[in-house]
């Protein structure tokens, strides 16, 4: 028999890790977030002193009365939906490095033809600024990131020790649209969004939060080939006009391909080495290029996205319809 | 506008957190409880109990341990009073076996994911309380830690650890004594 020694407890306990983070990964969080959600209401202190309720009832009553037409009138020149966008893009446009918790959910089988080693629902945590971004797992114990740099090099690091990367002129078409699948260049995007979308802003219940405009976002003309974005919804500060919220529907050939949510995790300014595969490793490592060992590098990749993602045997153009 | 060192707003820190929790939340609570739907449940009044009192901590820094203590205080609740209506369990609290993989064909056991199955298998052999403490230890908790969500002391929380590896162990062995190939 087998006494547990420290290796064994060691192996065992990586072991249960792995298996709960494989049942993390299967979890579709969205439908229980939303139970959460709707069930949260902002808490109301109980007040120790009953008599101050009556003149609070008091006073409320005559500023309803005295603000009421004010209001009305107010509620006319809010700011529309185009307006918020151009403001919320002027904010973004800001050299500041921001972090999203971003869920790609697949709505089809063709998002599972680009990465057949992906989950149905993956979560990851997006560091962006501009069109350079960098992903990692949401959990700390996970040690892995991807990303592209300044160069639009694509990269991924296995842990602190090994490494691929692409140029950008080599990186694979399927590779590229999981990376736009992923990421998010939110001055760019909302550029798009104001040049070919329709927007409508939303009007708050009163009883619900103000501090939040959200706008709904609907495309003029969605292309019939290739990618494309159909609908999105759109949460901006009232206050900052930092985008906080973001619901994404992407299409591919007109068809749903994959319903992107980012949410606002962190403002921050990082490090620009975090942008590249230097970044997330540790002397000493490894990286895998084009001049450095290409089929370690197509080997390695290919663990990350599946064989055909990687080696390409059908160009983009020809996957079958959802 | 925010500087470079703002925070975002409370809000949407609380919902960030809870959707990076929320998938190793649910995982966790479906592994101590053996099913989905009651899990669900769990997790989902331990997240509003919690962010009913998100004022009176620091939810970055305190959020996930005070969460899973929460979800393993509650399942062994729900565990509890769930084994008074209807017993699966044996007497000394572990599940009843339904299968014993040991009596699988071979070559079916080889096929698909053996040991993954073999680890969850194991896991679901445990106790409850076995279960959460070596979950709750590999995903990096102290004894303290566990022994505060399971209510109970270091030491008592220390045995649960040790003997869930124990019998883990025992279960996986045949995985690091399997004859070479030929």
């Amino acid at each position: 028999m087998i006494e547990p020694d420290s290796s064994m407890d060691q192996e065992i306990e990586r072991l249960i890790r792995a298996s709960l983070d494989r049942a993390a990964e299967q979890v579709d969080p969205r439908p229980l977030f939303d139970r959460i959600r709707a069930q949260r209401r902002p808490t109301r202190r109980k007040s120790t002193y009953p008599w101050r309720w009556a003149g609070l009832a008091a006073a409320a009553l005559v500023l309803i009365a005295v603000c009421f037409p004010i209001v009305r009138q107010d509620r006319k020149v809010l700011a529309k939906g185009e307006t918020v966008v151009r403001e919320a893009r002027e904010v973004h446009l800001q050299p500041i490095d921001r972090c999203y918790l971003v869920e790609v959910r697949r709505e089809s089988s063709l998002a599972a033809e680009i990465a057949p080693n992906l989950p149905e629902v993956r979560q990851t945590r997006l560091w962006t600024r501009g069109g350079r971004f960098w992903v990692e797992s949401p959990w700390p114990d996970q040690r892995w990131a991807w990303g592209r740099d300044e160069l639009n090099r694509f990269w991924i690091a296995f842990g602190p020790h090994t490494a691929v990367r692409y140029e950008a002129d080599e990186v694979p078409d399927r590779i590229n649209l999981y990376c736009d699948l992923h990421s998010l260049n939110l001055e760019r995007w909302l550029g798009d969004v104001l040049d070919r979308f329709d927007l409508t802003r939303e009007e708050i219940p009163a009883d619900e939060d103000a501090s939040t405009i959200r706008i709904k976002a609907k495309a003029r003309d969605v292309l019939p080939v290739g990618p494309g974005v159909q609908s999105a919804e759109i949460e901006v500060d009232a206050e900052t006009r930092v985008i906080r919220r973001l619901v994404v529907r992407r299409v591919w050939n007109g068809q749903p391909l994959a319903t992107v949510t980012y949410s606002l995790s962190e403002t921050d300014a990082r490090d620009p080495l975090d942008y590249q595969v230097e970044g997330h490793l540790i002397d000493p490592f490894e990286i895998f290029t084009r001049d450095h060992d290409p089929q370690r590098r197509k080997d390695l990749a290919a663990r990350w996205f599946g064989n055909r993602t990687v080696r390409g045997p059908r160009p983009l153009d020809s996957l079958k319809r959802p | 506008m925010p500087g470079p060192t703002d925070r975002s707003d409370p809000r949407a820190v609380e919902e960030a957190w809870i959707l990076a929790t929320l998938p190793r939340a649910l995982a966790f609570a479906t592994s101590l409880l053996r099913d989905r739907t009651i899990a669900e449940d769990v997790v989902h009044d331990c997240y509003v109990r919690l962010l009913q009192k998100s004022s009176t901590y620091d939810l970055a820094r305190d959020g996930t341990k005070l969460l899973f203590k929460a979800i393993t205080n509650a399942c062994i609740d729900r565990n509890y009073r769930d084994r008074t209506l209807l017993s699966l369990e044996c007497e000394d609290g572990s599940a009843v076996p339904i299968a014993d993989p040991r009596a699988l064909d071979p070559h079916e056991l080889a096929s698909h994911h053996e040991l993954e199955s073999a680890v969850l298998d194991s896991l679901g052999r445990l106790t409850l309380a076995q279960r959460g403490a070596l979950e709750l230890k590999s995903l990096g908790y102290s004894l303290q830690e566990i022994a505060e969500a399971l209510g109970t002391t270091s030491t008592n929380a220390g045995v649960l650890v040790h003997r869930a590896r124990q019998a883990m162990a025992d279960e996986l062995r045949r995985f690091r004594e399997a004859p070479p190939d030929d």
